[in-house]
């Protein structure tokens, strides 16, 4: 069967492909999805058509494995896709099996919308909501994207410091991957922590900061905020 | 045989021979792994054909050859305007040398690293043994660049992977005729100030009317001027620049000029900007009148026949420059402008940095390189400290590995750490739509009846509107990207390690790494779309 899908998928017969994948298990009927999707030919009469097997794998399998991916998927699908916020799959996803990595990855997706996308709700609002949503994630990664996301938004809804700092002080502890990210925090703990008056912190990130990115173009205004500060520069 | 059967088996036997020959030519250049004494020979090919660099290169291979006498690295050198199609067809073929020069620019070059190169990770990771005995050894080996290999032809962001070696360090210097200075002023060093710059044009203004001579300060062309002016428009900026960054991350990304200025946080009118455009005319008033409509080889030719003191070039190409001259060029610094300038300093913190400064000319190992093992061993000597001396010594280039000795006059071209962020020029031009609504109006700010205001009031029109189109694009592309990436970030999802996907932790590499830097991305990408929708109604 997965043969005679990938043949369809190569020859360019995705209806094909799907249509095979109907009578197949729930896993290989997900992976004829996803390789569908991934078509650079993908037209918008075939994502609709994916978009109708992922429901129908939902339906047929709400909670296996391949059943909670494929409401991950659709939920994905329906936010990049058809522009919906907050999609049934994903608040159906949280709702029922919160802890599950897709539900958590899902809750930050919500997340991130609640923050930023288009709606009439007041900026304290939104902050508010995502402070709530936040709580339901456990998975270190997830956290860490969290209080990143929250610190920037508290910046950039009304430059709150204490707020942005604290998250963005969670978020280094957890670990930041991305090496350029990770940049960015510490310069911003250093700023953030200088204006509110948190000294210490301000001149253990700065410090932290010049150690670790040698060729970054920030090293020398850096290096005059420690000096500011009555510190010598490493 | 009659005469003709003959003179035809005549002909035929010579072709077989050609024929033979050509291949056995062929073989030697394309395909040979083994010469005829048996070497391995390993191939490299390179568009590096400005004068004296592959002299240069032949220089470290024969010092190889001499420590490695069972290997012959031969040089493949392709004009760069064929390289392009030569990288594809030679990989696609399976003919491709062992080594290969890595053009970033280059449509595809990331699917073709994908496919055709191997990643060098595991071997800059560890230290390069051919640095045993000099003070970086027992250095991570890509540590011992200057750029930490993070320059877009070395490292593939996309990919994760290194794939270079890079031969120089890249950036911008201002060569003079030191003869030609020195006639004009009676020294051979140029000034260290702005103020002093602009003393200096007006000594050579001068002198060109004494002696009606066609001799004008610096040799212009579109991009030259933009190198000389980029980094004093910048300097004029500083305070506004970090003022602009205020999510407190002092630094601004290319997108950030463009939405800070929807979101009318600077405009056309700060006086800080006015005088960055200010300074760009007085610069463009000492080089030939159109020179915005000239290209660098015509610039080059005015410096090469002494119609000018200076020229702004790239550093890689001193060697070119200095091969066709028959006069003496010496090289300096853009000169800074300070905060205690009188009429610029307002807005000024320092020099500009080029401590992000990438190297360039980088060299990657082809999949499945015939001489495998060779190709990687010629590139950790190519790229050691020993194997650089040799390289920087004969090429003029800037050594892209640490603590190689340069000569006196090369020690200007060496990139300066100190100092604040050189972005505002080119990105206040934008990209897409605004980056042509600016740049197709500086001869307003250029031309003997144009100025700054006759600029502005262009720009000031159509640039917000420009930057509006750039961004909903962007907006666009990322909302593409991110559902272009969600099969894919769905199937790593499924056939990841169920334990790994449990802790749930972004390591360094795998699922949770994807999604972090997904995130990261998605929020930007929202953010952007708010600060559209909320300046949408703005004028």
């Amino acid at each position: 069967m997965r043969r005679f899908i990938c043949c369809a998928l190569i020859l360019g017969f995705l209806g094909t492909a799907v249509g095979a994948a109907e009578g197949a298990s729930a896993a290989a009927r997900l992976k004829a999805a996803t390789a569908a999707l991934q078509t650079p030919a993908l037209t918008e009469r075939d994502s609709q058509r994916t978009k109708q097997e992922l429901a129908a794998l939902i339906a047929a399998e709400p909670g296996s494995e391949a059943g909670l991916a494929a409401r991950y998927l659709l939920g994905r699908l329906r936010q990049l896709e058809d522009g919906i916020s907050e999609p049934p799959e994903f608040i159906a996803l949280t709702r029922d099996r919160p802890q599950h990595p897709l539900a958590q990855l899902a809750a930050v997706k919500l997340l991130l919308r609640r923050l930023y996308a288009d709606g009439i709700a007041a900026p304290a609002e939104r902050l508010r909501a995502a402070e709530v949503l936040g709580k339901s994630l456990t998975l270190p990664a997830l956290r860490g994207d969290f209080h990143l996301a929250m610190g920037d938004a508290y910046i950039f809804y009304g430059d709150q410091r204490a707020p942005a700092l604290r998250h963005l002080r969670a978020a280094e502890g957890i670990g930041i991957p991305s090496a350029a990210t990770r940049a960015n925090v510490l310069v911003q703990i250093g700023e953030l922590a200088r204006l509110t008056g948190d000294r210490e912190t301000a001149v253990q990130s700065y410090r932290l900061f010049l150690a670790d990115y040698p060729r970054d173009l920030r090293q020398q205004i850096v290096r005059d905020r420690l000096a500011a500060l009555g510190e010598a520069s490493p | 045989m009659n005469e003709r059967g003959k003179a035809r088996l005549f002909w035929s036997g010579l072709a077989v021979v050609f024929g033979l020959c050509a291949w056995h030519v062929a073989r030697v250049s394309f395909k040979a792994e083994e010469t005829s004494d048996h070497r391995r020979v390993v191939r490299v090919g390179h568009f590096m054909l400005h004068s004296g660099i592959r002299e240069a290169l032949q220089a470290v291979i024969d010092e190889y050859e001499r420590r490695h006498p069972d290997v012959h690295v031969v040089q493949v050198a392709v004009p760069d305007r064929a390289y392009p199609q030569f990288l594809r067809t030679q990989l696609v073929a399976g003919t491709a040398p062992d080594i290969l020069q890595i053009g970033a620019h280059f449509t595809g070059m990331d699917e073709l690293r994908a496919r055709y190169f191997e990643p060098i990770s595991a071997w800059v990771e560890q230290p390069n043994p051919y640095n045993a005995g000099t003070p970086l050894a027992g250095r991570r080996w890509r540590d011992t660049f200057l750029d930490g290999l993070e320059n877009g032809e070395a490292y593939s962001a996309p990919l994760r992977h290194y794939y270079g070696i890079p031969l120089a360090v890249g950036g911008v210097r201002i060569l003079y005729n030191t003869a030609l200075l020195r006639a004009i002023t009676g020294g051979t060093v140029l000034p260290q100030t702005y103020a002093q710059l602009v003393v200096l044009c007006r000594q050579v203004e001068d002198y060109a009317r004494r002696s009606a001579k066609p001799v004008v300060p610096f040799a212009g062309s579109r991009l030259s001027a933009l190198f000389l002016m980029s980094p004093l428009f910048a300097s004029v900026n500083h305070r506004l620049y970090y003022d602009l960054a205020a999510d407190h991350t002092l630094r601004m990304t290319d997108w950030d000029y463009g939405l800070t200025y929807l979101q009318g946080r600077w405009n056309f009118d700060l006086p800080s900007i006015r005088l960055g455009y200010e300074l760009a005319r007085e610069m463009a008033r000492y080089q030939k009148p159109g020179f915005y409509q000239l290209n660098t080889g015509e610039a080059t030719l005015q410096f090469l026949q002494g119609q000018s003191v200076m020229i702004v070039s790239h550093v890689l190409d001193v060697t070119n420059l200095k091969a066709q001259s028959d006069f003496a060029i010496d090289a300096a610094q853009i000169p800074a402008l300070s905060p205690d300038d009188p009429v610029y300093g307002a807005g000024v913190l320092g020099p500009v940095t080029e401590i992000d400064t990438k190297a360039t000319a980088n060299l990657g190992l082809v999949r499945g390189a015939p001489q495998h093992a060779a190709a990687v061993d010629f590139l950790r000597f190519l790229g050691s400290r020993p194997g650089m001396e040799i390289f920087s010594a004969r090429s003029n280039w800037l050594p892209s590995v640490e603590g190689v000795a340069v000569p006196a006059w090369m020690e200007p071209l060496r990139p300066v750490r100190a100092g604040y962020a050189g972005r505002f020029f080119a990105e206040i031009a934008g990209k897409g739509d605004a980056r042509f609504v600016v740049g197709n109006q500086l001869h307003l700010l250029f031309g003997p009846a144009g100025g700054v205001d006759a600029f502005l009031k262009v720009i000031k029109q159509s640039y917000g509107p420009a930057m509006h189109i750039d961004l909903v694009k962007d907006v666009r592309e990322s909302t593409f990207n991110l559902r272009r990436q969600e099969p894919a970030l769905l199937v790593s999802f499924l056939t990841a390690d169920a334990a790994s996907i449990a802790a749930g932790r972004a390591e360094s590499d795998g699922f949770w790494r994807e999604v972090s830097s997904q995130n990261g991305y998605e929020a930007r990408m929202l953010r952007t779309q708010r600060i559209l929708s909320q300046t949408a109604s703005q004028p």
